[in-house]
């Protein structure tokens, strides 16, 4: 069993398994050989680190990236933004969680999460104007005048075929 | 606040009434002023950004987003692959991101001569994926630009291919008849590309699939294409687009090879194309349609010296002539496939003597049988089109799901006699080792009954029989209710009763009305109730009958049906017409 302290001092009792799937947590345990020790994780608060053992159990004896696997998922893969459906529901969460859950991912290492997130923002991206886009994630639109005109012909490039 | 001034504190000296140069000094501080003003509620528009919760998300994470938005509009239609760039129009923050993730602009796609300029500008020194379509200026795809008609995608093409030493994809489809432009184009694929991994070279005719006799638009890569090679490249596919056979991209670590549609002078002997398959061991997937000399028959065709060994094939697709199909699979060494699809071209049989030919269809069907992981679970005529084989089983009385692992089919070029065909599919059958199917479909095939009798209805193991659009099924009829001894097996008793596991029967649009020729004259259906009558005396009750689409059925019959079967599923839909039959037969009954 490993512990882990989050930054809310909460602590996690998970089995080595389901928590390797975190590359960071599996380096780290592999560096200090069988210990009680408690692992912090001073950036990933307890909420936060609940859903993230949720999702390494469900994925548990999954086989993980390799190095290689990796090199050529970069350079032949195709991110499509399809999801599964036990994922999908996993990651129905609000912003804020699910820009912390990406945040704990890509901390933690866990390559197929941050997949998930990443792909479930583009989704909510997808399809939409600059302007929905702006409403969806509260941003103002802080463009120069120049900037604007740039984009303006850019539109026109882009759609000229 | 610090920039922004109260509105007590605005205040200026000049007047309507002021002259023009203290007016106009006036002016340019109020722009200065303004301008001043905009550029502070930018910056607290900056600062309402920052606060955004996707702003705690760094630019590594967000350039990820972006790229799963762009990847997302890839397979978009073309009309639409472009709007992914709207992340780069949303603020700021998210422009410079995207502006400076090169990777994030390797695709070209838009072929605006600026905007190709752009791109290739941002994408920096990223390998390039470029997808372009050449369009004859006929179908409009040209501008005048500097007093000059240029074809703007051929021009911002030519500026691409210039990066051919970083482009990793390279895909260009030919539309209708543009052979000049693509050649022009062609012509520049003579630098280096140690990064190209996949090269797509299609011309599309706007013509019916299946003209044949038409002035195809073939184009040619040139002997001084790729002169260094392409030392990663995977995947090759040129269709109506032939390549010297000697070309270095004929590597030995392609991966997925497409040569379809070669000019005849441009086609390849068997000898040749083995001699080629020997060099390319890592091929997966293999695919030549009418890229072979065209033999007379299957004499004519010098033994090559050697065997080529594809260890890692998968998937075969061959369209030849019958006598190089056979030849070909027959030198050909390859594991288990998942897909392995024939498609024989007839025009040498027309004027043949078809007795010379049987031997092929034998020899093609017994190297087919290489591929296949274990025996034949389901078999599919189709009709005047060929047969499917598949080594799994589907649920029920169902086809299995997926592909089959074999397909056969005739050329659709041609007109070939029902005749020659018939003969065709029992010469390819008769090889087919049939002892462990369990599910056949007969589709649009008449057969008689020395057909059924002799090759079908002594198997042991044929649990699911489907036949549909049969214009005639007399002779099934026939063979059903007897026993194999009737045919000449030899055997007697209930172990040679024709179709002995038979527990399924599928009948699709038949006309059960149609007299059967016997004395007294009977229906289909009634000798189809005396048959499953015969069936249940003997011990051999049939499961389930389904019914569908048939004529001459109505619910008197099917209680009959039901006292002779344990289970009648009729669909009560009594007419079917022809014409949404793609594989329709010579009769139409409404």
């Amino acid at each position: 069993m490993v512990l882990l302290v989050t930054s809310d001092n909460e602590q996690f009792t998970t089995e080595k398994d389901i928590v390797e799937r975190s590359v960071l947590i599996k380096n780290m345990l592999e560096d200090v050989g069988e210990s009680d020790q408690p692992i912090p994780l001073p950036n990933v608060s307890s909420s936060v680190l609940k859903k993230v053992l949720e999702y390494c159990e469900h994925h548990r004896g999954e086989p993980l990236p390799t190095a290689d696997s990796e090199q050529s998922q970069d350079e032949t893969r195709k991110r499509t933004t399809d999801i599964s459906e036990w994922d999908q529901k996993f990651i129905t969460v609000d912003q804020e969680m699910l820009f912390e859950i990406i945040l704990a991912a890509n901390y933690l290492d866990i390559k197929s999460l941050l997949d998930v997130g990443c792909k479930t923002v583009a989704n909510m991206i997808k399809g939409k104007t600059p302007e929905e886009i702006r409403k969806l994630f509260n941003i103002v639109n802080d463009f120069t005048p120049e900037e604007e005109a740039q984009i303006k012909k850019e539109n026109e490039w882009a759609e000229d075929r | 606040m610090d920039g922004m001034k109260p509105h007590s504190e605005i205040s200026i000296s000049a007047s309507a009434f002021s002259s023009q140069a203290t007016r106009g000094t006036a002016y340019a501080r109020i722009k200065h002023e303004i301008e001043a003003s905009e550029a502070v509620i930018r910056e607290w528009k900056g600062h309402h950004n920052r606060l955004s919760l996707i702003s705690r998300l760094p630019p590594e994470i967000l350039s990820i987003v972006f790229k799963c938005v762009a990847e997302a509009f890839e397979t978009a239609e073309e009309s639409e692959n472009h709007r992914w760039v709207g992340v780069s129009h949303v603020c700021k923050h998210w422009r410079q991101v995207a502006l400076q993730c090169p990777s994030l602009w390797s695709t070209i796609f838009s072929w605006h001569p600026r905007w190709t300029k752009e791109v290739l500008a941002r994408s920096q020194m990223s390998p390039l994926t470029v997808k372009a379509t050449i369009q004859h200026p006929a179908n409009g795809q040209y501008k005048i630009v500097n007093g000059e008609i240029t074809f703007t995608n051929q021009t911002s093409l030519l500026e691409v291919l210039q990066h051919l030493s970083r482009i990793r994809v390279l895909s260009i489809l030919q539309i209708a008849s543009a052979r000049d432009l693509v050649s022009h184009i062609l012509d520049k694929l003579d630098a280096a590309a140690p990064l190209l991994q996949t090269l797509i070279i299609v011309s599309h005719q706007n013509l019916g699939e299946y003209e044949y006799n038409v002035a195809l638009p073939y184009a040619e890569l040139p002997a001084t294409s790729f002169p260094h090679g392409a030392p990663l490249l995977r995947t090759l596919e040129l269709r109506l687009c032939s390549l010297p056979w000697d070309s270095p991209l004929l590597t030995c670590d392609l991966t997925s090879l497409t040569l379809s549609r070669f000019p005849p002078d441009d086609q390849v002997s068997i000898q040749q194309i083995i001699a080629i398959l020997c060099g390319l061991p890592n091929l997966e997937t293999l695919e030549l349609t009418l890229v072979i000399i065209s033999s007379p028959s299957r004499a004519a065709i010098p033994a090559p010296p050697k065997l080529a060994h594809l260890p890692r094939l998968t998937s075969l697709h061959i369209e030849a002539d019958i006598f190089s199909c056979a030849c070909l699979l027959s030198h050909m060494d390859y594991p288990v496939l998942i897909r392995n699809q024939v498609v024989w071209t007839c025009s040498s049989i027309l004027g043949t003597d078809f007795a010379s030919t049987s031997s092929s269809f034998h020899e093609l069907s017994r190297n087919l049988l290489k591929g296949l992981k274990g025996s034949i679970s389901c078999l599919r005529a189709l009709g005047p089109i060929g047969f499917q084989v598949w080594d799994s089983l589907g649920e029920g009385r169902a086809l299995p799901r997926g592909s089959a692992q074999i397909v056969v089919e005739r050329s659709l070029y041609g007109n070939l006699p029902a005749r020659i065909v018939r003969q065709a599919m029992t010469e390819m059958w008769s090889v087919l080792p049939l002892h462990n199917l369990k599910t056949l479909y007969i589709e649009n095939l008449d057969m008689d009954r020395t057909v059924w009798a002799g090759r079908f209805a002594s198997l042991q193991s044929l649990e699911n029989l489907c036949v549909r659009r049969a214009a005639s099924v007399q002779g099934l009829l026939d063979v059903l209710s007897g026993g194999t001894e009737d045919f000449g097996s030899g055997n007697a008793g209930d172990d040679c009763l024709a179709f002995r596991s038979l527990r399924h029967l599928m009948i699709i649009k038949w006309n059960l009305d149609d007299q059967d020729g016997s004395r007294p004259p009977q229906t289909c259906l009634g000798r189809l109730v005396e048959c499953l009558e015969e069936r249940r005396k003997r011990g051999r009750v049939l499961h389930e009958i389904h019914i569908e689409h048939c004529v001459g059925v109505n619910s008197q019959a099917i209680g009959e049906l039901a006292e002779v079967v344990d289970k009648v599923d009729w669909d009560e839909l009594r007419s079917f017409s022809a014409v949404s039959d793609v594989y329709g037969t010579s009769r139409a009954w409404i």
